[in-house]
């Protein structure tokens, strides 16, 4: 028996780009069997999307689809044809979960909306994942991981601590595209859930997953903090870009990169302001009663929070990251390096939790990808393929698995069907 | 009312603030029994978070506190004395999932590790989730608001090009950590159904959010390089940001994606001449130009509401969208439609909005809503100590007057 967690599960994945694929990598590096239908030619857009070796675009060496379809089987298949949809409903037959993130009513004017499929296989779990969710005014806008950060309040409320003009600085998109990612996680814990509760009702069930609440529901403790104080601070802070706490998030600028300066108590920065500068940085003009009585941070930075960085920045530049967060946390101070995608490389914390894992594909050598979000002491993550070439698995499945025959290939590959 | 799938589950619930909190509010709201064990001596610090003072008891007045501990039970254990310790080691036969976020020395000093926890029962399943994982040279760094997307790679890649490295008001990293180890929870649920055996979830937060930038990651292991930090751009596509609106910092979102999409643009916004030049006509040149591309689009933006802005958008096929502000997150027709919210009434605080847990995941069998309001602290005792446990009036006095149990915190 397999000592991987999902390995009795079949997946039916008819999903691009990065919210479906990811949610079914979820289950497809704990064991299951994910068979992705891809357009017939074209494939995946990630494929297209990149990131590419020398940047040289080429549809079986794109990063963001190697890294997304990790031990997935590949087939082409066209459902729009008539034979096609019907390939789809015989392996529906055979699988547990399907998941897919087109459009809404897409599924339906195909013939393979849930009530259709679920007659066919009533155990079936059926994901559907897209922006807005399947019903609503806006359930057919057009959207991408912009809108959606923008959508669902996450944009408003970027940058951390707000901006000096906000004018100026427009609400900020998270970098990458965090919320499509998001969205692929909410649907496969969704999708888990589901699988646990056939097993109590007895039934499968259609999971829609909207992008758009999956965001909004992260941003939750912001919408209390409106109905609780109607009138008071937290209006003011949370409902207002404008910076309100200067300096309250404390990126310092070293010879490398970043540090962030978690500091909040009055001893936690005159330990700091001791490392930077001496015992006697308190004597200095600028810093008198900064540290008297009871400390209060938002007083403390208003007052001194100029000063005090500049004396900061002047020991920090002079080192590395690494050189001034090893200095800080021998102290107990609570500062930590913002670490660029080379710092997590070289990390030795991450190599010793083996988080990275180094795949083989034919297309593009051994390369580097990020391994699981998180770790099982008895059934272990593990990516055993590399993501699949188009179509790989077209023989293996039509007619390993449903029986046709190699001419019946052919034809289906002549008249576009796969 | 159809059962709740998780009905029939139990789990003792050690997490604090956010993450392990949100883990365990989707379980509850899913039908689980979630036990949530605080300290008289030690509320969980999320109760300070932006909780009114000088009131009657400010630690029932906490918005963050009260919106992620929906629908569970509240009882209160003092862990570090041994009559509590055992207390816990009871509930722990009982129980069937146990979740903390400690950084990872904490609970080995309670003595209630993962190997002691799998001897009292070897179908328990323990879920620890600390910032950096429970092991590795950064495990003891203490994991603080603004550290686990600074640690994870995340920052690095979010900010305006000219500026140093961001991050999001709303700690993305808490609720990540959450929704993973909720489906890591179902997993391991899952696998305990076939091998009748528990297991523990080692789920680092920062581990959880740097699978977001796994792309980033490969472009780093093919080209030795790193990305740089793009503002609201994107690395191909033009327009891509955001645009302000009529109104006191209000903006709009635009993306446009093929020179179908820009022809239609053009079109909905009145077809000005600057749309039709040559410099904007196709997707590199929009690229290369966007800077005065941006502009111009603004001039127009800047007169208009910004949900008129996106409708007018979306008509064409556009991908547009309003930069929903709080209030609006709140009034937002499409999620008002959905149901995101739910008006719930609990002591103390009267009668406020909350999103429903699990909803962004509308399951056409379990339709959910939140059942019970967070509860006040140690309103469980009873029931916990009397009922699940069995003991006598007498003995869950002597707990109290020893202060290892009671309702009102210490030192107030």
């Amino acid at each position: 028996m397999s000592d991987q967690a999902l390995a009795d599960l079949k997946v039916l994945e008819y999903a691009d780009f990065i919210s479906g694929p990811f949610c079914t990598k979820l289950m497809a590096d704990l064991g299951a069997e994910v068979i992705k239908i891809e357009q017939p030619s074209l494939g995946d857009p990630a494929r297209r999307t990149g990131p590419f070796p020398n940047d040289i675009p080429h549809p079986e060496r794109s990063g963001l689809f190697l890294y997304l379809n990790t031990n997935k089987r590949s087939m082409t298949l066209d459902p729009l044809t008539q034979t096609g949809a019907s390939i789809f409903k015989e392996l529906v037959k055979t699988v547990d979960i399907l998941v897919e993130n087109m459009p809404p009513s897409t599924m339906e004017k195909l013939g393979l909306d849930y009530e259709s499929l679920s007659q066919l296989n009533p155990g079936l779990i059926m994901t559907s994942v897209t922006p807005f969710g399947q019903f609503g005014p806006y359930s057919h806008y057009k959207a991408n991981d912009l809108i959606c950060c923008q959508m669902s309040g996450l944009a408003y409320h970027t940058p951390a601590g707000g901006v000096d003009n906000p004018e100026e600085g427009p609400p900020l998109k998270p970098g990458g595209r965090q919320s499509d990612f998001i969205a692929g996680s909410t649907a496969a814990a969704a999708t888990m859930f589901a699988v646990i509760a056939r097993q109590t009702l007895g039934v499968g069930q259609h999971l829609d997953v909207s992008q758009q609440e999956s965001i909004a529901s992260f941003l939750r403790h912001q919408v209390p903090f409106y109905t609780y104080d109607p009138e008071g601070a937290y209006q003011r802070a949370f409902g207002s870009r404008a910076r309100i706490r200067r300096g309250a998030f404390g990126y310092l600028p070293c010879k490398d990169g970043y540090v962030i300066n978690g500091s909040r108590e009055g001893y936690q920065w005159r330990d700091l302001m001791v490392l930077a500068a001496g015992d006697e940085w308190e004597k200095d003009e600028r810093f008198k009663g900064a540290l008297d009585g009871e400390f209060d941070l938002a007083t403390f930075l208003l007052e001194w929070g100029e000063s005090v960085r500049s004396v900061l920045l002047e020991w920090t530049m002079k080192h590395t990251t690494g050189e001034v967060t090893a200095a800080a946390q021998s102290k107990g101070i609570p500062i930590v390096p913002c670490n660029s995608t080379e710092d997590l490389f070289e990390s030795s914390h991450l190599a010793e939790r083996e988080f990275f894992t180094e795949i083989d594909h034919s297309q593009t050598g051994k390369l580097t990808y990020p391994g699981a979000p998180y770790q099982l002491s008895e059934t272990p993550w593990r990516v055993d393929r590399s993501a699949p070439l188009l179509g790989q698995h077209n023989e293996e499945i039509l007619c390993g698995k449903l029986g046709y025959s190699k001419q019946e290939l052919v034809s289906m590959r002549e008249s576009g069907v796969i | 009312m159809p059962k709740l799938p998780l009905e029939g589950i139990r789990v003792i619930d050690l997490t604090m603030f956010w993450s392990g909190p949100y883990a365990t509010n989707l379980l509850a709201s899913l039908g689980a029994e979630v036990i949530k064990i605080e300290a008289i001596q030690r509320l969980d610090g999320w109760r300070g978070g932006a909780a009114q003072v000088d009131v009657e008891k400010p630690w029932e007045r906490s918005p963050l506190w009260n919106t992620v501990n929906t629908d569970k039970l509240d009882i209160t254990l003092d862990l570090t004395r041994p009559r509590g310790a055992e207390i816990f080691k009871r509930l722990v036969k009982i129980g069937d999932i146990v979740a903390e976020n400690y950084t990872p020395r904490v609970m080995k000093n309670f003595g209630l590790d993962y190997p002691v926890l799998k001897e009292i029962n070897p179908q328990i399943i323990m879920i620890s989730l600390p910032a950096h994982g429970s092991t590795g040279p950064w495990k003891d760094y203490p994991g603080f608001a603004a550290s686990i997307e600074q640690m994870s790679g995340i920052s690095q890649l979010t900010g305006y090009p000219d500026g140093p490295p961001r991050m999001t008001e709303l700690n993305v990293s808490d609720p990540t950590a959450g929704i993973n180890g909720m489906a890591a929870i179902m997993v391991a649920l899952l696998c305990r159904q076939m091998t009748g055996k528990g297991q523990h979830i080692d789920l680092s937060q920062i581990e959880a959010l740097t699978s977001f930038v796994g792309d980033a990651i490969v472009d780093y292991s093919m080209n030795r390089r790193v990305q740089p930090r793009r503002g609201n751009r994107h690395p191909s596509m033009a327009p891509h940001g955001y645009y302000r609106c009529q109104g006191d910092d209000l903006w709009v979102g635009i993306s446009v994606s093929s020179d179908e999409e820009w022809q239609q643009f053009g079109r909905a916004i009145g077809a000005p001449s600057w749309a039709g030049e040559e410099r904007f006509a196709d997707s590199l040149s929009r690229w290369h130009n966007q800077d005065e591309l941006d502009k111009l689009i603004e001039g127009w933006t800047i007169k208009r509401d910004h949900y008129e802005v996106m409708n007018t958008l979306q008509r064409v096929g556009v991908a547009a969208g309003a930069v929903l502000t709080p209030a609006e997150v709140l009034t937002d027709p499409h999620l008002k439609e959905q149901g995101v919210f739910q008006t719930v009434e609990r002591d103390i605080v009267g009668v406020h909005p909350y999103p429903i847990p699990s909803a962004p995941m509308k399951l056409s069998e379990s339709p959910i809503t939140i059942r019970r309001p967070s509860p006040l602290l140690g309103e469980h005792n009873d029931y916990v100590f009397g009922e699940l446990l069995g003991m006598s009036k007498e003995e869950i006095q002597s707990l109290v007057d020893d202060q290892i149990t009671g309702t009102m915190p210490l030192g107030i």
